[in-house]
C-alpha cells in the first residue's frame, strides 16, 4: 500500500498490522491519538505503518461478526497529524477502511463491513465511501467493497 | 490530545468523516433499530442469489491467493493443485465440469489438482480467462514458482551431487 503526502503528493509505502496491548499503550505515549484505545472493548485494533520509520498512521477497532458474517468498525482514528486540512498523509482512514473490506472477503462476508455513525457525518461516509445507509448503520458490501480495495490498497499487493 | 467534541470543534464533519470513526456508548444505542438490522442482514444471508455466492468465494480466494504469494511464509499444502480445486469448489461445479469449461481433459485437470504435472502457459492464461481476469494467470504462475523456489533452496541432495561436477569456484563469500 502507498499513502499519499499532502505536502508534496509523494508516495510512501505503508502497512496494515494487527496491533497488540503493549504496543498500544507506547502508541498512545506519543500523545497523537485521542480516543480511548486501551479498552477491553476493542479486541482486535489494526494499524496503519509507515514502512520507512514505523511509525503510526492511524488505529481502527474491529470486530468480527461471524454469526451476522460482517465486520464491524468499531472505532477508528487518523493521528492527529493526519487530520484536517494541514494533514500530513492522505487517504490514512481509507486505507484502513478497505483493509477492514479485504478482511471480510477474506473471511467469506462478501466485503461486508458496517459502522455506526455520528449522525452529522453519515453524508461524508456515504458520499467519501460509497457507504448505504439503514437507518443506524452505515454498510459497504461486494462491489463497493471492491472498488474501496482498489481504489486504496491496489499497490498493496503487487504481483 | 483531542477527545470526540474538541475535535468536533476543530474540523469540520468532512474532515471528520476523512479521517474518524467516532466511538458509541452501548448505553445509547437504539437496541430496536440494532435487532432489526443484524435480523436484516441474517435473512439476506439467507437469500443470497448463487451468483453472489460465487463472487463472494472467488474474491475470498483471490485475496487469500494474493496474502499467501506476499508472505514469504512457504506451506507445502497450499499449492497450484490446492489453489485449483479451490476455485473449482468456489464456482460449485464438479472437475469433468470445469475440464469441459477450459477445454482439457478431466485426466489433465485430475493430475493438476493433485500436483502431479506442472500446468503449462496456456492452462494458465485460460484460468486467466475464466475467471475473467479475477485471477490472474501470474498469480497461478507464481503459485508454481513459489514450490519450485522452495524445492530449489532446500534441496540439500541435488547440492552434493551437483557439488561433484564444479571443478572450480569463487574462494569469497558473504
Amino acid at each position: 500500500m502507498y499513502i499519499v503526502r499532502s505536502r508534496d503528493g509523494k508516495e510512501h509505502k505503508a502497512t496494515v498490522q494487527q496491533v497488540t496491548a503493549s504496543d498500544l499503550k507506547t502508541i498512545m505515549k506519543s500523545k497523537r491519538f485521542g480516543f480511548v484505545w486501551v479498552n477491553e472493548r476493542y479486541a482486535t485494533v489494526y494499524q496503519l505503518l509507515l514502512i520507512e520509520n514505523g511509525g503510526t498512521l492511524g488505529l481502527m477497532a474491529i470486530k468480527d461478526r461471524k454469526e451476522d458474517h460482517a465486520i464491524e468498525i468499531e472505532l477508528l482514528e487518523s493521528a492527529a497529524e493526519n487530520v484536517g486540512e494541514e494533514k500530513a498523509f492522505a487517504n490514512v482512514a481509507g486505507c484502513l477502511i478497505a483493509s477492514a473490506c479485504r478482511l471480510a472477503f477474506i473471511n467469506g462476508y462478501n466485503g461486508f463491513v458496517c459502522l455506526v455513525p455520528k449522525t452529522a457525518l453519515i453524508k461524508h461516509y456515504i458520499s467519501i465511501y460509497g457507504m448505504q445507509y439503514t437507518g443506524m448503520y452505515l454498510y459497504t458490501e461486494g462491489q463497493n467493497s471492491l472498488a474501496l480495495i482498489r481504489s486504496y490498497t491496489e499497490r498493496f499487493y503487487p504481483l | 490530545m483531542m477527545g470526540t467534541e474538541k475535535k468536533s470543534k476543530a474540523h469540520s464533519d468532512k474532515e471528520l468523516a476523512m479521517a474518524h470513526v467516532f466511538p458509541i456508548d452501548p448505553a445509547t444505542t437504539d437496541k430496536a433499530a440494532e435487532k432489526d438490522f443484524w435480523g436484516k442482514r441474517r435473512k439476506q444471508l439467507a437469500q443470497r442469489s448463487p451468483g453472489e455466492t460465487i463472487f463472494s468465494n472467488i474474491m475470498q480466494l483471490k485475496f487469500r491467493m494474493e496474502d499467501y504469494l506476499r508472505s514469504e511464509y512457504y506451506d507445502s499444502a497450499l499449492s497450484f493443485g490446492y489453489f485449483l480445486k479451490a476455485y473449482i469448489f468456489a464456482l460449485g461445479k464438479k472437475n469433468i465440469e470445469f475440464a469441459e469449461d477450459i477445454g482439457i481433459q478431466p485426466t489433465e485437470l485430475s493430475q493438476l489438482i493433485h500436483n502431479h504435472r506442472d500446468p503449462k502457459q496456456e492452462v494458465l492464461v485460460r484460468l486467466e480467462i475464466h475467471s475473467n481476469n479475477n485471477i490472474p494467470a501470474i498469480m497461478w504462475y507464481r503459485l508454481v514458482e513459489k514450490h519450485k523456489a522452495h524445492e530449489l533452496m532446500s534441496d540439500v541432495a541435488l547440492r552434493k551431487s551437483a557439488r561433484k561436477h564444479v571443478k572450480r569456484h569463487l574462494e569469497f563469500s558473504f
